[in-house]
């Protein structure tokens, strides 16, 4: 975002509150800084000049979960993810990227192999991390996936990514042929999301080259990072032109909205248009007319959970609950609840940690009172942060991506 | 640390801040204007506020209470400085009382949140600003909001019953009763309710509930022209009947949407008149009846009745795409909420048409027709200090008219800041004077959100 989009931005922001009314943070912490217009006022305070006492700033930029709910409410079209981004980048240069964060990048938006390296192995940050794992927290896993602070439980690492088993290196030529999306956490911490996934595509081609979206580097504020990541994906998926299918709403949201942004006004600024265009949900290819179902995990009571960068798609969510009421009936526990935030929002998981963990436990505590079983999602940050905070409050709730429970195909009765 | 943020940190412990960007977080309104306060402190009860009093009156600093600050008059800007009392941490519904129909909240309860609460047990509290899901019921109070449904059901100050105060001297004072009726020394909450919060503060309510209307139903009606659809009003109110809403969508906000509605535009339709009828099923019927043979005289251009949530929803969806819209006309809006009798509406209305057609200026018109408030939105770039002063010269020739055919400068929105200036075009010197001595009389130090309503 330049200068001239930040100030229109800014200028479009009419402060009514309109965002106060969706943000998950104001509801939290019943604070206006926790939201988007408080944001916005420091940001044009800044833009006036104001100088702000040193590290101030960075924790105000940091505690927003950067999921959007404030632009899609937004009656102005202010594209405050944007705006915040470009805060904590601004922020970054000038103060330098927080320690913790900066590690976390180095080991997510590295070319995809070498992350793969950092995670296994172990490395010095990695080792690092791991060591202020308090041993005694509950489940232990070791992987070094998300940034340790506190009582912080990592999931197990597989033996391989799903890319190293099952990716396809692209030529050109591959015409249509749909293409898989798999986003890093799916593919290196839960590949099993992407065997479920790729039952649903027909001739699906995984394309083995493909990194990270690049959101945690958007969302941290590093945008040479994000920009790199960019334009490697685009420039691996133009060797086809088949529909990508992206299985985490977060990856959704950042190939589908955030690219377009990040090249709007630049030479690249078509290719990344033609790029969105193609991008498209899992849940498209889990349409209820193809099912019709009956005893799917017999006896079980699940909920829908839903991501918060799933909002821009009101269609897909009113699918979802079509074809999840086709398939469980009276057992889909339904509730205003369902569109409650996990409280993950990638960085903010780190920087806010607390306040992360509390929201996700909520979450989970709202599921196992109203009698749910399976919380059902579609976002690899959802999966992974409410699965920790089942653990940590011990509550005996599961937490599995809608292609792992989803027939496959018609089940004829 | 100086000793004045030690005795509130005292008092506030964590739920106070003196960081600059939490300060310039709680500096601003809807209206965009701009003082940055020296604290900002979160009561959980009345005791802190008046122990706040206490230091602030010790000290002769601001205090400045705050809601949700989506109020559309400054007032909430701590315009010379001083603490920002945000009611955010106390916002509870203490309790809904089905038989005394009435609830018992506290200030920073969010007005949707106890809309849907009291309409989960099949009650009623109408007042509706289009700023619902996230304005509390304690700015509410302070700026006496008012919304569509104020035609049929009144305004905020309708439905206050008893108030908790804390008086700039830190001591408390109750107001009101909780009965229907009670006539025992002055109405003091109705002098509180829309004082701006600049007489005392308020930390709880008693509000007044109404048995939720069974059945609602929606009429969309298209006419040629803004004085044909304001010419309906006068035609349905002729008729008896009182709906609901009767929401005006005029040429120029018509025009607004068009392109991108969500609704179809019949050709030749040049306003709409939205009006939602309700109460028991058969009475609304009757009630629609009503409307559609109100409007026969007319030459009305199209009619739609939906009655269902969607069917109604998607009839509204006219309304709300407006205010995205107006961006599309000029960047800047100046949204001012003039009433008048409604049956001068025609006449007003056409003459900001002409207003708007001498200046150049963009004048965006709609909202609350039935109760004669509308809301009159000057459409400029605020950044062309030419169009600003041309559009305050707008706005002074429409403040006089509306007070030249008995109307108020301000429906709704309050005085705040930003009509300070203009409160001589429709208050006597007299009243002025009153109300500045009953100012002192409240807050004779002026620590309470000084520096509103009144031209210093």
């Amino acid at each position: 975002m330049n200068r001239v989009e930040i100030l229109e931005n800014l200028k479009r922001c009419a402060r009514c509150g309109k965002c106060r009314a969706v943000c998950p943070l104001v509801a939290e912490e019943k604070r206006e800084s926790s939201g988007a217009r408080g944001k916005v006022e420091v940001i044009q305070v800044m833009e006036e000049g104001l100088d702000f006492p040193p590290g101030e700033l960075s924790s105000f930029f940091d505690n927003c979960l950067l999921c959007g709910r404030c632009e899609v409410a937004c009656p102005n079209r202010v594209e405050t993810v944007s705006l915040f981004a470009q805060a904590r980048s601004h922020i970054a240069g000038k103060q330098g990227l927080p320690l913790g964060k900066r590690a976390f990048l180095a080991a997510s938006t590295a070319p995809g192999l070498a992350w793969s390296i950092a995670a296994k192995a172990g490395n010095a940050v990695a080792r690092a991390f791991l060591e202020k794992i308090p041993s005694e927290s509950g489940i232990f896993y070791r992987i070094p996936s998300f940034l340790p602070s506190g009582g912080r439980l990592i999931p197990r690492l597989p033996g391989k990514s799903f890319l190293d088993e099952k990716g396809v290196s692209l030529e050109r030529g591959v015409e249509d042929s749909p293409l898989l999306f798999t986003g890093c956490v799916f593919n290196h911490v839960y590949p099993e999301v992407l065997v479920d996934a790729v039952r649903h595509l027909e001739g699906a081609i995984p394309p083995r080259e493909q990194t990270c979206c690049g959101l945690p580097a958007y969302a941290a504020g590093d945008m040479e990072r994000a920009y790199s990541a960019a334009r490697k994906n685009i420039s691996i998926f133009s060797r086809g032109s088949g529909p990508i299918y992206v299985p985490c709403a977060s990856c959704l949201y950042t190939l589908r909205e955030v690219y377009p942004r990040l090249f709007a006004g630049s030479e690249m600024e078509r290719e990344a248009r033609e790029f969105s265009a193609r991008i498209l949900p899992l849940e498209e290819a889990l349409a209820p007319s193809r099912f019709s179902g009956t005893g799917v995990l017999e006896g079980v009571r699940v909920a829908f959970h839903r991501p918060c960068h799933l909002k821009l798609f009101p269609k897909v969510i009113s699918g979802v609950y079509t074809l999840l009421e086709e398939l469980f009936g009276d057992r889909l526990v339904r509730g205003e609840w369902d569109d409650a935030c996990c409280g993950f929002g990638g960085t903010f998981n780190i920087s806010n940690y607390a306040t992360s963990s509390r929201m996700g436990e909520r979450k989970i505590a709202l599921a196992a009172e109203k009698g749910v079983d399976i919380i059902l999602t579609s976002c690899s940050g959802c999966i992974h942060h409410l699965r920790e905070s089942a653990a940590r409050s011990g509550f005996p709730v599961k937490v599995l991506h809608l292609s792992q429970v989803v027939p496959a195909a018609r089940v004829d009765t | 640390m100086s000793s004045l943020e030690r005795r509130i940190r005292d008092i506030f412990g964590e739920r106070c801040s003196f960081s600059l960007t939490e300060r310039v977080a709680y500096s601003f309104d809807a209206t965009r204007q701009r003082a940055i306060p020296d604290c900002v402190v979160f009561p959980e009860n009345a005791d802190e506020v008046g122990e706040l009093f206490r230091v602030a009156r010790e000290s002769r600093i601001p205090v400045v209470p705050r809601g949700a600050g989506s109020g559309f008059s400054g007032g909430t800007v701590p315009v010379s400085g001083g603490v920002v009392v945000s009611f955010e941490r106390m916002d509870r519904i203490l309790d809904i009382d089905e038989v005394n129909l009435v609830a018992r909240v506290e200030p920073g309860v969010v007005l949707g949140n106890l809309q849907s609460a009291v309409e989960s047990m099949g009650l009623f509290y109408p007042p509706d600003p289009s700023s619902r899901d996230f304005c509390t019921i304690g700015g509410n109070i302070a700026e006496c909001a008012g919304g569509p449904s104020g035609f049929k059901y009144g305004v905020t100050k309708d439905y206050v019953l008893a108030l908790d105060n804390v008086l700039p001297s830190g001591e408390f004072l109750r107001t009101g009763v909780e009965t229907v009726k009670g006539v025992v020394g002055y109405n003091l909450t109705s002098l509180i309710v829309g004082s701006e919060g600049t007489l005392t503060v308020v930390t709880g309510a008693t509000l007044k509930l109404l048995p939720k209307p069974e059945h609602v139903e929606t009429l969309l009606i298209g006419f040629r022209s803004t004085e044909e659809a304001c010419r309906g009003v006068n035609e349905i109110i002729r008729k008896k009947v009182v709906p609901r809403t009767i929401e005006l969508i005029d040429s120029t906000a018509v025009e607004c949407v068009r392109e991108f509605s969500p609704v179809d535009i019949p050709d030749g339709a040049g306003a709409f008149l939205l009006i939602d009828v309700d109460g028991f099923e058969s009475d609304v019927k009757a009630q629609v009846r009503r409307v559609k043979e109100a409007v026969t005289s007319l030459p009305v251009v199209s009619l739609q009745v939906e009655e269902d949530p969607d069917g109604r929803e998607s009839l509204w969806a006219l309304r709300r795409a407006i205010s995205p819209s107006l961006l599309k006309v000029n960047p800047t809006k100046i949204n001012e909420d003039i009433t008048v009798p409604r049956a001068r509406l025609p006449e007003v209305m056409r003459r900001v048409r002409e207003l708007s057609e001498e200046t150049g200026i963009p004048i965006v018109n709609f909202g609350h027709a039935g109760d004669g408030n509308v809301h009159v939105n000057i459409m400029i770039d605020g950044d062309d200090p030419a169009q600003v002063k041309k559009a305050e010269e707008v706005l002074r020739e429409i403040f006089a008219l509306t007070v030249s055919v008995g109307g108020t400068i301000s429906g709704e929105h309050g005085v705040g800041i930003s009509k300070k200036p203009y409160i001589g075009m429709e208050l006597s010197p007299r009243q002025i004077e009153v109300m500045k001595r009953l100012k002192r009389l409240f807050d004779p130090d002026n620590i309470l959100n000084p520096h509103k309503i009144f031209p210093d």
